[in-house]
């Protein structure tokens, strides 16, 4: 065995005709007879990496090798890859015998083979009976279960399914699902599944690709994807999380919320910006007696009698935090709390005890359960720019006013780096206003505010910090007051 | 190998032939009557086509009778067709979808023939065939035009939306001045410019109606053209009427020509 | 694992098929329930309201009746009155035979003034006659050619004639009076001819009995209604609000296609007579159809409908090729480079036939090209091409654009997946793309007007268009639209009669 590998994916992007880049440097190994999902928001590029495995779009870089042969720009016909498509892409003209027998026949085999293999694939994808049924009389699910057949029957190596419940109703989707993963154990081929929905990643695959804006966020199996998430995206995406911005004091030590915790994650430096991650799932409550809060001794002291009460809460030296419940809501099997700390920091938290609003609660974390993800970026956007003529910078394809003091030392037309904090850059409803006008592209809370990437229309990305509630897709004009636009020499690299 | 993907993958070259067809025979021959309004026979540069068209007072007094013409057809057409496809598209009024067929199909019997029949039934009935002859021939050929696409949009409409108004408080009048009439009006435009841009160059309609007393502007254009020296000043013409018709298109914003496409 | 399937399957099943029929068996007895009642309580009203209602139908019918016989027994006693405009002295030959005034028209001639000089077509006129004394109209006979002279011209008049009274055109008329002839013309300032004021009259009776029957209607119905409970009045009221709302509309939409099926029932009907001209009603016949067809129609008219065939055949399947493979490239293109091509596709369309037709003319002659088929067919193609485009890609953009791409998936080249997949779904805009585009070239003028040349090529358009200045049509033309206008209704019918029944579906 030469190469354990089926399809390996060498640092492949893919440039569109606009200049964008809806993959960007992606590099992934799949073995023999895996389930690998591509999970990724709208737009991330998984659509286009399952397109380049299949043949329809050619990578502009890096190549694609499938059982160690160079298929990068092999036509999709002459692979031995079959795709089951998002919208099912049955042939209406035909019948669903014919559908099924599409490739079969296009191979010339022999009609009584063809027969037998058509049946015997619309049996395995339940179908056994509608041979002769026109493809618009069946449902949604009887498509999908066709289109699969189709698929199948041609015994690809690999079959890649590109978000194929997604048309489907919730009920029908998880009943695809079951079916799914036992096709996938009886065929015992690969399957590669590309999806929005996290749930159905984490409940098909043997091991899971996140994907966001045209890049690989983390590869993992469900449970490492979900419990060790690498970065914001990935614990933000995956689940619900509560993402807290932090500064590791030392190995094993971090500090959030004004607090000092333990944690077991090494290997970030000392005194370093990290963000924390903690599950809801994973914070402990417990009521504290209204008196007791206020007493002398602080609140420590004063909730411990309450906390030796909960036998549910872990005993020992855990670090503990305060504050009031804002809302509960009855989730099935487990309530969900809003709590909210003196300091202002909010914290979703799961839990199967209800507390009502303005119950005064404690909360405390095991240090396992807090997750140390490194800062992408920190306090400042930093972009490159270019002083104009007429005593202002020219950066993110937009002219900005600065102070002069700023502009001091600086020759127009000379190259200079702009740093813009998160925090200063103003957000308006109607772009008109804006010296830029861009989209919010995506959202982070951060505890106790919201951590924006602002995308302008020209495609530059904005990293704004800020307590205004905006939602996804939002127009936004951008202001970037004078004062706050901070210039220095280019740094030489 | 990539040569048959490169093949598949730019299907877009499969338009090139249409888009030099169209070139050579659209583009070309609209510039060509630019060209020929600034010549005279020889084929040398002039400007005395134009200053003829401005001393010629029969060729202005034509052109504005016959935009006169054109905006009265319109509106007789829009007041007539508007009320018919608003019947035809609405809920209430239960027509039958072969009452809009019905309407579109006397568009297959050839138009002049029906003008000739039309200016037998003015004789049968004893009316004077003048001008009112001739706005009754135009409305009744493209009175089609205007009631196909308004009926179109209308049908197209979201009725919730006339149920969320009348939900909102307002009544049936109401409802229809505020929200079905403002809601129709792309189809009235590309109606207004399918009944207009015909009726402004029309030659033969005119002529047979009026048995060539009223004279409009296309029939001049057609006098003019046909005769050999005098294509020059043809040109002129259709520059004329070309720059209105632009005008017209602009109005109507291109919208118009996807309605047509669909009347079959 | 199968059978586990199976099992949940057939569970399913059952219980979704337990579940529709209890559904259909309630509901079919609520229904039953339910109508029951209400035909029992309704049962009386409706026995009421339909007696009346088959009375008021009853009076219509017998008041149209009467006043019908009324104005048909007028009709026969009005007397007809000719004004002339413009008398032009025509000089007759020896051999035309004397006519004299009917009895029943009563001509005064009058000096009108000054009038438009004749247009002569080809030096070969029709005129329309005559007035002639009965039982003689024999001795002119039809198409007899008579010697008419004006402004020194000579001219050559064929003697059209009508047999029973003459039928103003509000053309030239020839009026042959003891020994003299004249040519009238007749303009709009001098108005209307011999007028056939009865048609006003019958018109004038008709709204009256409406009127009048519609009163007594009312006048009815409230007394009856007077009997009727409160309860009953009110249902009455209501039905009758939304009734009258519901004819209002009817009848607008009815007496639209009435005046726009006028001309072309006119046209029909006229096809089952023989006379030359249109009105004039010579008893029924089908020589005009036996014409058409065995080819005795006039030669000028078979070559027309062999050319319109002909050029509306090579200009259909050449746009639709042309247009499929430009849709194809079009829905391809990138959004830019798309809206250029669109726009170049609009401007045909755009474009009045008059300005296409000039357009084209000028560049054939720039080229130096003689006008005949082959120009008339290229400018057919240009302004069917775009309708063919417009026709096929809504088709495009409505198929599943994976749809090829699965074909290319399952293996198949690109050239098999265009054959296999895209072709069987692009054809039904390619049919009405070709029938649009059939239609478009049969039914144009202008364009062709323009560059047919001088070779004397005609279609169906330009033949009639020049018939009609001579001042008279092509009597097998009659037939010929009748059998089209029918043939085309039937199709529609039957399309529509198809999309209702895959929308019941």
């Amino acid at each position: 065995m030469k190469n354990e590998f089926i399809i390996e994916v060498n640092h492949v992007s893919k440039q569109f005709e606009d200049g964008k880049y809806a993959l960007d440097d992606v590099s992934l190994q799949v073995k023999k007879g895996e389930f690998v999902t591509i999970l990724g928001p709208s737009g991330c590029g998984k659509t286009t990496l399952l397109r380049c495995i299949a043949g329809f779009q050619v990578a502009s870089s890096g190549d694609i090798l499938l059982k160690g042969e160079d298929v990068t720009k092999t036509p999709p016909y002459r692979r031995p890859v079959n795709t089951v498509f998002q919208k099912y892409a049955l042939f209406p003209h035909l019948n669903v015998f014919n559908n099924v027998a599409f490739g079969l026949k296009l191979k010339k085999e022999a009609p009584d083979v063809i027969k037998k293999k058509v049946r015997r694939a619309l049996k395995m994808a339940n179908m056994t009976g509608y041979e002769e049924r026109k493809v618009d009389t069946l449902s949604g699910g009887q498509q999908q279960r066709v289109a699969i057949a189709r698929a199948i029957v041609n015994e690809p190596e690999v079959l890649l399914l590109d978000e194929p419940l997604s048309a489907l109703d919730l009920k029908m989707r998880h009943d695809m699902q079951i079916e799914l993963k036992e096709l996938h154990e009886k065929l015992g081929i690969t399957f590669i599944y590309v999806t929005h929905d996290q749930e159905e990643a984490l409940t098909l695959s043997d091991r899971v690709v996140v994907m966001n804006e045209g890049r690989i966020k983390q590869i993992g199996t469900p449970t490492d994807i979900y419990n060790e998430p690498q970065n914001c995206f990935v614990a933000d995406f995956i689940g619900e999380s509560n993402i807290l911005s932090g500064r590791m004091i030392r190995d094993k030590r971090v500090e959030f919320i004004g607090q000092q915790f333990d944690c077991i994650d090494t290997g970030f430096g000392e005194d370093v910006p990290v963000d924390v991650v903690i599950r809801p799932e994973d914070i402990y409550l417990w009521k504290v007696q209204g008196d007791n809060v206020l007493s002398d001794k602080g609140p420590d002291a004063a909730s411990q009698a309450d906390l030796d009460k909960e036998d549910r809460v872990p005993k020992g030296k855990f670090t503990k935090w305060y504050g009031t419940v804002q809302s509960c809501i009855f989730k099935g099997v487990h309530y969900e709390m809003r709590v909210l700390t003196p300091d202002g920091f909010e914290f979703l938290i799961q839990d199967y005890h209800e507390f009502l609003p303005g119950t005064e609660v404690g909360m405390l974390v095991k240090p396992e359960d807090i997750q140390i993800v490194k800062k992408e970026h920190y306090l400042y956007n930093y972009f490159e720019g270019e002083v104009t003529k007429n005593g202002k910078v020219r950066f993110i394809d937009a002219e900005w006013e600065v102070t002069e003091q700023q502009l001091a030392g600086f020759e127009p037309g000379e190259r200079v780096q702009v740093r813009v904090p998160f925090r200063n850059i103003d957000l308006q409803d109607y772009e008109e206003e804006g010296t830029l006008s861009g989209e919010v592209h995506f959202i982070l809370y951060k505890g106790n505010h919201y951590h924006l990437t602002i995308r302008t229309d020209e495609g530059h990305d904005l990293y704004v910090d800020t307590n205004d509630v905006w939602d996804d897709g939002d127009r936004v004009g951008i202001v970037i007051k004078p004062e706050d636009i901070l210039i220095g020499k280019l740094p030489n690299d | 190998m990539s040569k048959i993907l490169q093949i598949a993958s730019s299907r877009r070259t499969w338009a090139w032939p249409y888009v030099l067809f169209m070139l050579l025979f659209v583009v070309l021959p609209l510039l060509l009557v630019g060209v020929y309004a600034f010549t005279d026979i020889e084929g040398h540069f002039t400007l005395r086509n134009f200053a003829k068209f401005f001393t010629h007072s029969e060729a202005i007094q034509t052109f504005l009778y016959s935009l006169m013409i054109a905006v009265f057809n319109t509106a007789i057409c829009l007041l007539i067709g508007y009320p018919a496809a608003y019947f035809m598209a609405a809920e209430d009024f239960k027509t039958p979808k072969v009452m809009a067929m019905l309407f579109i199909l006397p568009m297959w019997i050839n138009f002049l023939l029906r003008t000739v029949a039309t200016v037998e039934l003015f004789n049968i009935f004893g009316l004077p065939l003048g001008e009112g002859a001739l706005l009754f021939g135009l409305c009744y050929d493209y009175l089609p035009f205007m009631i196909y696409p308004i009926y179109n949009t209308l049908q197209k409409m979201d009725t919730s939306l006339v149920e969320a108004a009348q939900d909102l408080g307002a009544n049936r009048w109401v409802c229809f001045w505020k929200v079905i009439v403002p809601l129709s009006m792309p189809g009235v435009y590309s109606g207004i410019v399918m009944v207009f841009m015909p009726t402004v160059s029309t030659f033969a309609i005119a002529e047979l109606l009026t048995h060539n007393n009223i004279k409009l502007f296309g029939s001049l254009i057609q006098d003019y053209i046909t005769t050999t020296d005098l294509l020059n000043y043809g040109a002129v013409l259709s520059l004329v009427l070309l720059i209105i018709i632009g005008l017209t298109s602009f109005f109507g914003d291109n919208s118009s020509e996807t309605e047509k496409g669909g009347m079959i | 694992m199968i059978d586990r399937y199976a099992k949940r399957n057939n569970r399913a099943e059952r219980l979704r098929n337990n579940r529709a029929e209890r559904l259909r068996n309630n509901r079919a007895e609520r229904l039953r329930n339910n109508r029951a009642e209400r035909l029992r309580n309704n049962r009386a009203e409706r026995l009421r309201i339909k007696t009346a209602s088959l009375k008021e139908y009853r009076l219509i019918l017998s008041v149209l009746c009467i006043l019908y016989s009324v104005f048909s027994f007028a009709q026969s006693n009005l007397t007809y009155t000719l004004r002339m405009a413009a008398t032009d002295e025509v000089e007759l030959l020896d051999n035309f035979p004397a006519v004299y005034e009917t009895e029943k028209v009563n001509i005064r001639l009058y000096d009108g003034g000054k009038y438009e000089p004749l247009r002569y077509d080809e030096g070969r006129d029709t005129v329309d006659f005559i007035f002639a004394h009965p039982g003689e109209e024999d001795l002119t006979a039809w198409g007899d050619s008579v010697f008419c002279y004006h402004e020194s011209d000579e001219v050559v008049w064929t003697v059209w004639r009508s047999k029973k009274e003459p039928k103003n055109r509000n053309q030239r008329v020839l009026v042959a009076n003891g020994r003299n002839a004249f040519v009238q013309y007749l303009h709009k300032e001098t108005g209307s001819s011999r007028s056939q004021g009865w048609i006003w009259w019958v018109f004038a009776g008709l709204l009256f009995a409406a009127g009048a029957a519609y009163a007594c209607l009312v006048v009815l119905q409230r007394r009856k209604e007077r009997e009727l409970s409160s309860v009953e009045q009110e249902t009455l009221r209501r039905k009758r609000m939304g009734k009258r709302r519901h004819y209002g509309a009817q009848l607008y939409l009815w007496l639209l296609l009435l005046v726009l099926y006028a001309p072309i029932a006119l046209i029909a009907v006229f096809s089952f007579t023989k006379s030359k001209v249109l009105g004039n009603w010579t008893g029924f016949s089908l020589d005009l159809y036996a014409n058409l067809f065995t080819g005795q129609a006039d030669a000028g008219l078979n070559s027309a409908i062999w050319y319109t065939v002909v050029i509306a055949l090579v200009a259909a399947v050449s746009s639709t090729l042309l247009g499929t493979l430009a849709a194809i490239g079009i829905y391809n293109m990138r959004a830019r480079q798309r809206k250029v091509v669109s726009f170049l596709n609009s401007v045909p369309m755009i474009n009045p036939d008059i300005i296409t037709g000039i357009s084209l003319f000028l560049l054939f002659v720039a080229l130096g090209m003689s006008q005949g088929l082959a120009t008339v067919c290229i400018a057919h193609v240009v302004f069917c091409t775009p309708y063919v485009v417009l026709s096929v890609l809504p088709r495009l953009s409505r198929m599943n654009p994976n749809t090829y791409e699965a074909a290319l998936d399952l293996g198949a080249t690109p050239a098999q997946a265009l054959r296999m997949v895209m072709l069987p779904e692009l054809w039904p805009g390619m049919i009405s793309g070709f029938i649009l585009a059939l239609t478009l070239s049969v039914d144009d003028f202008g364009v062709t007007f323009f560059t047919k040349g001088s070779g004397g090529l005609e279609t169906l358009s330009t033949f009639i268009y020049s018939d009609a200045r001579k001042g008279g049509l092509t009597p097998e033309l009659r037939p010929l639209f009748t059998i089209i206008l029918l043939v085309m209704l039937t199709v529609l019918v039957y399309i529509n009669i198809r999309a209702a029944k895959e929308e019941k579906k």
